[in-house]
């Protein structure tokens, strides 16, 4: 009963327009009160939320991720990508998705993925014929690799939330990750092949190839180095971060000379804004972790969990389900700092990969991401696209329908996810 | 509904052996109160991190906690004494100085109380030793220009006091810092070894004992001072009881943690007396350190050892 | 006066925003210092770790001031314009009233461990006190930029007095850069 209380509290105050770190704060904040606990703890939580070196790769991979994209860095790769591959069959989009992920390789957000490769994509796309509603979709889903190929923000802050390792899960999302960029493939040379209206582009020439894989060069370097430099052991998540944003100072700022400095104080700046709103959230999110935990609700629900499902499959679909209605109202990272903390302590007991479960959780906020009414990605490619919700929402669901099978595949074959980080 | 509800908070999961000699002090509290007193265990960090319980408990935030000793190292450096090279490096001297007010013990839980927790009783965790990758860590001179994990400030002069490099790090960032390499020698009690399964990661075990971890379990004071007496006798004699099994308990833990490690294929060494008379030598700057910074408390509590090693 | 707080939220702002570059020039420079010189340094992490709770706390009110907080407007966003006014009279109140609870309750644990003394332990040994009392002192600034937007919003001006944008708006510009 006092969950159903809290949680329909929660939700009002969500829905009113209460910014998300707040209601999640204060409902935790009250409930401490009227629990009789002592609310020195809230203070505590958000003093010793933040007091976490993990999250110290937030900012700096925010601060990659924005260095580069004023630096132009999107349009270079996405022009050596086409070079290769836009004349195949459905080429400019194969590109847009190669161009998704390997942005993707060096950004920790889907928003940053989408805004990126969509602002150069979207109008070409267009010129060539591809129908609107294919574009939008297509960018709006393909800007969700940006969080399942690592590096990736909502990674980072389940590493923070179960204490699972940040680089296991990095490596775990590659897997899925190049499943999905085949899947979106294999879907977008089919629809070309089918398409009425779609032209293809000539080959471009040798020279223009080798001009345009020159720019990206560096950029795909620094993709190299993080991957390389996390997975060989040269330096943590949260260093490899930094390095990765002295890196992209360098490659904007002096190889490749596109970084001005008001350019610069915009990127520091806005690194800055998407920093603290996120790590309010977590830290709002930790005081209503606390109050419940409190309340034992976490424990209660692990255990009517442990009580109803012994079949880890039952529970896994029953998990989906749930997150993809709660997906469609919900914003992404909120759902997972509500979620997971309640289903993680069942786990172990359904002998479920907290791994892989991360991974799965990845995925789910994904489809979150592209699902009306409430999407960040819909609105970025929106905006991008100058474009109405119905027109993105209408493109989205063949590549919704791929996300999902990609979590049945996870489902069925574990070691697409769990093969990289545990048996390499 | 029980009258008194006594919540505590553990970094560690339940199944370590401090939460388990919690559930002992928690049965023990709640047969002999018959109900009047709850006992709520959050472990795992589900509430305050292993850093965040001095003040939690001390400022009233929750009950009760457990935090390793040295966390007060800020606030008392005299705590610092069991961190000391080789002050306290038998499991006899080690019994006779964290007993309940001994001459070490009982100075320390008085200046904890000033900082607004009363001391209940300590668990013992066990002694340091060295892990590392390729041959044993018997000489000082084997740590020399090598990156050492140390888990307090002590360890780290102590570690450079040899030559070597020490890196702060927390227990749960071992693992993955042995395996990359971000340091070359480990420093940990033995238990964690077991816990943490560092066989994958390192192939030997010098068993250095060259310092004393212990865990104290704290209650607020003030909430303290508002029990009924009657509470108080019967939380003072679970403690007690909590504080002795657990210290029982803790020497068959290592013996065990040792076998495991051996049977997953770590070798073991055990310095000889002249080795450990060079790592003395080597840890003179430490012990000046300490002098140093420890005060008053500190050259008492130096007495105090001195004596009970005669 | 409203003007004054604008401003002091802004600059504070810009400030943290400089913190969190200056931890990627720390972090990278530890990672050097160990791969070049064989010599991890002792106060990268710790400093670092100072940093991002300087910057996120001394941020908040900034972000409070353009109203860049994620928000769900699924709702929201259907409502015509008085309903907004309520519904943003009543976050900003919630905002001040959290904000209040923050300050009390912070300032004593910062004061505490001022008392008796806490600090880290660690080398550089700094005093609990000092990172504890970025959260009050950041909720000072947040409670009376809530005040300002509340002021604001009940005499019919807008959010942020027209510095104020949108999340979705944010992120975009945060994304886009000055586009294509
Ligand atoms: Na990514
Ligand atoms: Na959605």
């Amino acid at each position: 009963m006092t969950t159903l209380i809290i949680l329909l509290l929660l939700f009002v105050l969500l829905f009113s327009g209460l910014p998300v770190a707040f209601a999640l704060a204060g409902l935790g904040l009250a409930i401490l009160l009227v629990g009789g606990f002592s609310p020195l703890m809230a203070p505590q939580a958000l003093w010793g939320t933040i007091d976490n070196f993990i999250l110290l790769a937030v900012p700096l991979f925010l601060l990659m991720s924005n260095v580069l994209l004023r630096g132009g860095v999107g349009r270079d790769l996405f022009a050596a990508v086409q070079a290769w591959v836009g004349h195949w069959p459905g080429g400019l989009a194969v590109a847009t998705i190669l161009s998704c992920g390997l942005f993707a390789a060096i950004s920790g957000s889907s928003v940053a993925t989408a805004a990126t490769i969509g602002t150069v994509a979207i109008p070409e796309m267009e010129e060539r014929g591809y129908p609107r509603s294919f574009v939008l979709g297509l960018l709006a889903a393909g800007g969700t690799l940006g969080i399942l190929i690592p590096p990736s923000i909502p990674m980072i802050v389940y590493g923070f939330i179960t204490e699972e390792s940040v680089l296991k899960l990095f490596l775990a999302g590659i897997g899925p990750g190049l499943v999905l960029v085949m899947l979106f493939v294999i879907f977008s040379m089919i629809y070309a092949r089918f398409s009425t209206q779609y032209r293809a582009s000539d080959p471009a020439t040798g020279e223009e190839r080798r001009s345009t894989s020159i720019r990206a060069l560096p950029s795909l370097a620094l993709a190299i180095v993080i991957v390389w430099g996390i997975y060989g052991g040269i330096f943590t998540p949260t260093e490899a971060a930094a390095v990765g944003f002295i890196f992209s100072l360098l490659i904007t700022g002096v190889i490749l000379r596109t970084l001005s400095w008001s350019k610069l104080k915009e990127a520091v700046v806005d690194a800055m804004t998407t920093t603290v709103t996120i790590l309010l959230i977590v830290a709002g999110a930790k005081i209503f972790g606390k109050a419940i935990t409190l309340y034992r609700i976490p424990q209660d629900i692990s255990q009517l969990i442990t009580q109803n499902f012994d079949q880890a499959g039952m529970f896994i679909l029953v998990v989906a389900l749930v997150l993809v209605v709660m997906g469609l109202f919900l914003e992404a990272l909120s759902m997972m700092l509500i979620m997971v903390p309640v289903l993680a302590p069942s786990l172990e007991y359904l002998g479920v990969d907290p791994v892989w479960f991360g991974v799965f959780f990845v995925i789910m906020i994904e489809c979150a991401l592209i699902t009306p009414p409430v999407g960040l990605n819909l609105y970025v490619i929106q905006a991008v696209g100058k474009a109405r919700m119905g027109e993105v929402a209408r493109g989205v669901w063949p590549f919704l329908v791929l996300m999902l099978l990609t979590v049945l595949l996870c489902y069925i074959f574990p070691d697409i996810v769990l093969y990289i980080p545990y048996k390499i | 509904a029980a009258e008194t509800t006594l919540r505590i908070t553990l970094q560690l999961p339940l199944k370590s052996h401090l939460g388990q000699n919690l559930l002992l002090f928690k049965q023990e509290v709640e047969k002999n109160s018959n109900g009047d007193i709850e006992v709520q265990i959050y472990d795992s960090a589900q509430l305050y991190k292993d850093k965040q319980v001095p003040q939690a408990v001390g400022s009233g935030a929750i009950e009760m906690g457990v935090a390793s000793l040295t966390r007060f190292v800020g606030e008392i450096p005299a705590v610092d004494i069991f961190y000391q090279p080789f002050m306290f490096n038998s499991e006899e001297l080690v019994r006779k100085a964290t007993a309940k007010g001994s001459t070490i013990r009982g100075p320390i839980d008085d200046a904890i109380m000033k900082t607004g927790s009363r001391v209940l009783w300590w668990q013992a965790y066990g002694g340091a030793i060295m892990l590392s990758k390729g041959g044993a860590v018997g000489t000082p001179e084997a740590i020399k220009d090598k990156k050492v994990r140390v888990f307090g400030k002590t360890l780290g002069k102590f570690v450079e006091a040899a030559g070597g490099k020490p890196t702060l790090m927390s227990g749960s960032k071992q693992y993955l810092a042995y395996k990359l390499g971000t340091v070359d020698v480990g420093m940990t009690g033995v238990s964690g070894v077991k816990s943490r399964k560092l066989w994958d990661v390192m192939d030997t075990i010098t068993i250095t004992n060259h310092a004393d971890i212990e865990f104290i379990v704290i209650i607020n004071e003030k909430f303290w001072q508002g029990l009924p007496d009657a509470q108080k006798v019967i939380i003072t004699a679970a403690a007690e009881k909590a504080d002795l099994a657990v210290r029982d308990a803790v020497s068959k833990i290592e013996a065990d943690a040792f076998a495991a490690a051996k049977e997953n294929g770590m070798k073991v060494y055990t310095p000889t007396e002249a080795e450990l008379a060079e790592w003395r030598k080597t840890a003179t700057p430490v012990l000046e350190q300490y002098k140093a910074d420890a005060g008053e408390l500190g050259a008492q509590l130096l007495k105090a050892a001195a004596e009970l090693r005669n | 006066m409203m003007r004054i707080i604008d401003a002091i939220s802004d600059w504070l702002g810009i400030l943290a925003a400089w913190l969190f570059f200056a931890t990627g020039i720390f972090l990278t420079f530890e990672v050097g210092s160990r791969y070049l010189f064989n010599a991890p340094t002792v106060w990268v992490e710790e400093i670092s770790q100072l940093l991002l709770i300087a910057g996120v706390y001394l941020a908040v009110s900034r972000t409070i001031h353009r109203r860049q907080n994620i928000r769900i407007d699924a709702l929201y966003g259907q409502l015509g314009p008085r309903f907004k006014k309520v519904a943003d009279v009543f976050a900003l109140l919630c905002i001040i009233v959290f904000s209040g609870f923050i300050i009390w309750y912070g300032t004593a644990i910062a004061w505490d461990s001022f008392i008796v003394g806490r600090s880290t332990g660690s080398i550089l040994n700094i005093p609990n006190w000092w990172s504890e009392g970025l959260v009050p002192f950041g909720f000072v600034l947040v409670a009376l930029q809530a005040l300002t937007e509340l002021y604001r919003v009940l005499a019919g001006q807008a959010w942020g007095g027209g510095a104020a944008d949108d999340h979705t708006d944010t992120d975009l510009k945060a994304t886009l850069g000055d586009g294509p």
